[in-house]
């Protein structure tokens, strides 16, 4: 019985060595596996973008930068190809300036995909990427008052807003010119720059899975109406909207890196116990 | 802050003129100067020798002083750091408090001290109060302002300088006190991998799991802001942590007077608290 | 003076910025014509933000700069960050600026993936951390592994195999949800309200000029 006690400590390279196999294995070969679409969660977000008008307004967020990416980047994409596709039009702020250019060039990604596709996702026209802009969370109460001023009237490209159609009929940031918020959110700043500023708008947040709890108790409380919690978010809204992607294919690589997690934490207690008991001995 | 209290709910229509038209701005108001009020009461009372109620012991707090004097045992350094916050943020404010306490107790002991910075404004603060430890120690000549580091404004730039930093100095002591966001684990990680004795303190309650895995000691929520009042040992500051204590008493007989009223149909605590 | 100055200072902005957020008049108060009080006020915090770069900056240089001076361990690391942090402001300053193809390449093709390569440490170190964490000691740590499992196989589709959603309680999933909706919600909003008042307490202390460490004092 020695070597279970051994199991009590296992040299950390072994468990990073068989960590990576786990990931890196189903990404490889993948083992399709069922997601299950939650209600809760990701239904309301759906539901959100379904019931606009095409010609709404929605404001996104970008607040993550590339550590994120791998999951609130398949969310973005999906929540943009849905209002696209919808021709609801898309503000988007980013309030991480190290994720300024990251989430510009996800979106020009996709509305490439969805003009090769044949739905319209013209720059200035159906979206414009205002980008960050330094100031912090009072900048974004200037907004309020007067979205054009906070920005100094330039995109994250430096065209003036005066050029861009779209932003013609978003001079204020208020609940008449802007149909909800969807923010993506990493840390901080992030959510509370909405719940404490925009309480009664339409907010709907794109969480990492670390923050999601953190997230529920706004969920509950009506604060926010949607959540898209981490990469298996990302997976359901990808399934929902028929067109799976990236998300889907990575939630294999998760459920065996959880599986290795659970394995660790079992074999460990094993060596624990067995260990307590030749120590009792 | 009034929007922990109530669910989503419509807010009533009539709003003071002069006031911003946003939920629980007046009510705000008045929780902001009821409980200004209670901490100018508290010190006076603090400040005139009248009894005000003890902060009960933080176990985290006296690690502190254990774990600096491990690292002078050991003949190695010990590793202070708040992550990304600015000068005008109250985590900094209370990182503050934690930093003065184990630069005092790292002049005295004559250890080494690195603290590891993300936010370039803050750095100056801490390089500050670190010098000034150190002088009023008698060993202004011990202060290696190099060890007062600038790692990187990037999330991981900086995740990565100081996990190097750690894998190389090897701290004896790592202190990860502020707000910290998903670098909290690689950093008490990396502290873990070298033996080092792990004080973490932190408001970010998603952080909270992975500092209780990796740390010796985790202070979580407002033990950390106590904490940082009970490092002063000054009465005054006292008298601060006494005022909130009451203000949260007020506010849970609200929760359930609240609770109770909407549950028999009225509204009112609500609208009292969107108002 | 070199006291007092700071905390008048410190007074007076507290009670601006209270005003900014409570009053509508100060809000959307114009020192001039379409130009707001607040929004001058703001962008001068961003300027003395970007100022306080500098300062980083010179510490950078100073600390790395004594490292290849004095040739201590490491020291060819020092020379590669002066490179690459010199390198990149000057390309991004006077090559084009920030819109260049090669800024832009270096931010999608190097810092990006360096980015998500640091984030992804979190799945390594999670595992290393749960090991040593998770041990049967007594009944709280018991109760501790046995939610950590639910929450994990939840979480994942491995989870529905095993017990699906449309079976008794809904699953792993179905009592995820009951964990993460109610006691967790519950414990995060208490957590949440006590560090809201800690934090208020903290601002009174320093507008009320109780507390002055940010001068650079240690009492």
């Amino acid at each position: 019985m020695n070597w279970l006690s051994k199991l009590d400590t296992i040299d950390p390279r072994w468990v990073y060595i068989i960590m990576a196999v786990s990931l890196v294995f189903p990404v490889l070969k993948p083992l399709g596996l069922a997601i299950t679409i939650d209600e809760t969660t990701t239904v309301p977000v759906y539901n959100w973008v379904e019931s606009l008008q095409p010609g709404d307004i929605v404001v996104g967020d970008i607040a993550f930068s590339g550590g994120s990416e791998g999951e609130l980047g398949p969310q973005l994409q999906a929540w943009f190809r849905h209002c696209m596709t919808k021709g609801v039009k898309v503000i988007m702020v980013a309030q991480w300036n190290t994720g300024e250019r990251l989430g510009y060039t996800l979106l020009e990604q996709t509305a490439k995909q969805l003009e090769g596709e044949g739905i319209s996702a013209e720059y200035g026209v159906d979206w414009v990427y205002a980008g960050y802009k330094p100031g912090g969370t009072t900048l974004w109460r200037q907004m309020q008052i007067d979205f054009w001023e906070a920005c100094a009237e330039t995109d994250m490209l430096g065209n003036s807003f005066q050029d861009l159609p779209l932003m013609h009929r978003f001079r204020k940031w208020d609940k008449e010119s802007s149909k909800g918020i969807m923010a993506f959110v990493a840390g901080s700043p992030g959510l509370p720059t909405y719940t404490t500023y925009f309480p009664d708008y339409e907010i709907y947040v794109g969480n990492v899975a670390v923050q999601v709890p953190g997230a529920m108790n706004t969920l509950r409380a009506g604060q926010i109406k949607g959540l898209l919690a981490g990469l298996p978010g990302g997976a359901q809204y990808e399934i929902l909207l028929d067109t799976p992607g990236r998300a889907v294919k990575l939630m294999d690589a998760q459920s065996m890196g959880h599986l290795w997690i659970m394995a660790l934490v079992i074999l460990g207690n094993i060596g624990y116990y067995m260990k307590a008991k030749s120590r009792d001995q | 802050m009034l929007n922990l209290l109530v669910l989503a709910a419509e807010a009533p229509e009539v709003k003071w003129g002069i006031f911003v038209p946003d939920d629980s701005t007046i009510a705000g108001l008045f929780l902001a100067l009821t409980m200004g009020i209670l901490v100018y009461v508290m010190i006076q009372r603090a400040r005139a020798g009248l009894p005000i109620p003890e902060i009960r012991r933080i176990a985290g707090l006296e690690a502190f002083e254990e774990a600096v004097g491990r690292a002078t045992e050991m003949g190695r350094p010990v590793h202070i750091t708040t992550y990304y916050q600015d000068v005008g943020d109250y985590d900094t404010w209370a990182f503050w408090a934690y930093l003065a306490h184990v630069a005092k107790l790292c002049a005295s002991y004559d250890t080494r001290i690195i603290n590891t910075n993300s936010e370039w404004l803050t750095m100056t603060v801490n390089e500050e109060i670190i010098r000034q430890a150190y002088l009023e120690a008698g060993r202004p000549d011990a202060f290696i302002p190099d060890d007062v580091r600038f790692m990187s404004d990037w999330q991981f730039g900086y995740t990565m300088g100081v996990a190097g930093m750690i894998a190389r100095e090897k701290p004896a002591a790592n202190f990860l006190v502020g707000y910290f966001y998903a670098e909290s684990l690689i950093l008490a990680e990396a502290g873990a991998l070298v033996g080092a004795i792990q004080v973490a303190a932190t408001s970010s309650t998603a952080q909270i799991p992975f500092f209780v895995a990796s740390c010796d000691y985790t202070m979580i929520g407002e033990e950390f802001y106590a904490g940082a009042a009970a490092l002063s040992k000054e009465p005054v500051i006292y008298g601060s942590v006494v005022a909130q204590d009451i203000t949260r008493v007020a506010l849970v007989a609200l929760i359930i007077i609240g609770t109770l009223l909407n549950t028999a149909g009225s509204s009112f605590v609500i609208d009292l608290i969107k108002f | 003076m070199k006291r007092e100055v700071p905390l008048v200072l410190t007074f007076v902005m507290t009670l601006l910025r209270f005003g900014f957020e409570m009053l509508n008049p100060m809000l959307t108060y114009e020192i001039s014509e379409g130009v707001r009080l607040f929004s001058r006020i703001s962008f001068s915090v961003t300027f003395m933000y970007c100022m306080g770069l500098f300062m980083g900056l010179i510490n950078l240089t100073r600390v790395h700069g004594n490292t290849i001076r004095r040739r201590r361990e490491h020291w060819i690391y020092s020379v590669w960050l002066l490179i690459v942090m010199y390198g990149y402001a000057i390309l991004g300053l006077f090559f084009g600026g920030m819109e260049s193809k090669p800024f832009t390449w270096i931010y999608d093709a190097v810092i990006v993936p360096l980015d998500s390569t640091m984030f992804s440490l979190l799945a390594f170190f999670i595992a290393s951390a749960a090991y040593r964490a998770f041990r049967i000691r007594n009944v709280e740590s018991v109760i501790m592994m046995v939610v950590a499992f639910i929450v994990m196989l939840g979480n994942v589709s491995l989870g529905e195999v095993l017990w699906s959603s449309e079976a008794f309680l809904g699953g792993f999933k179905g009592l995820k949800d009951w964990f993460l909706a109610t006691p967790n919600a519950a414990s995060q909003r208490a957590i949440g309200i006590g560090v809201f008042l800690g934090s208020y307490a903290a601002i009174l202390r320093v507008a009320l000029g109780l507390e002055k460490r940010y001068l650079g004092g240690i009492d």
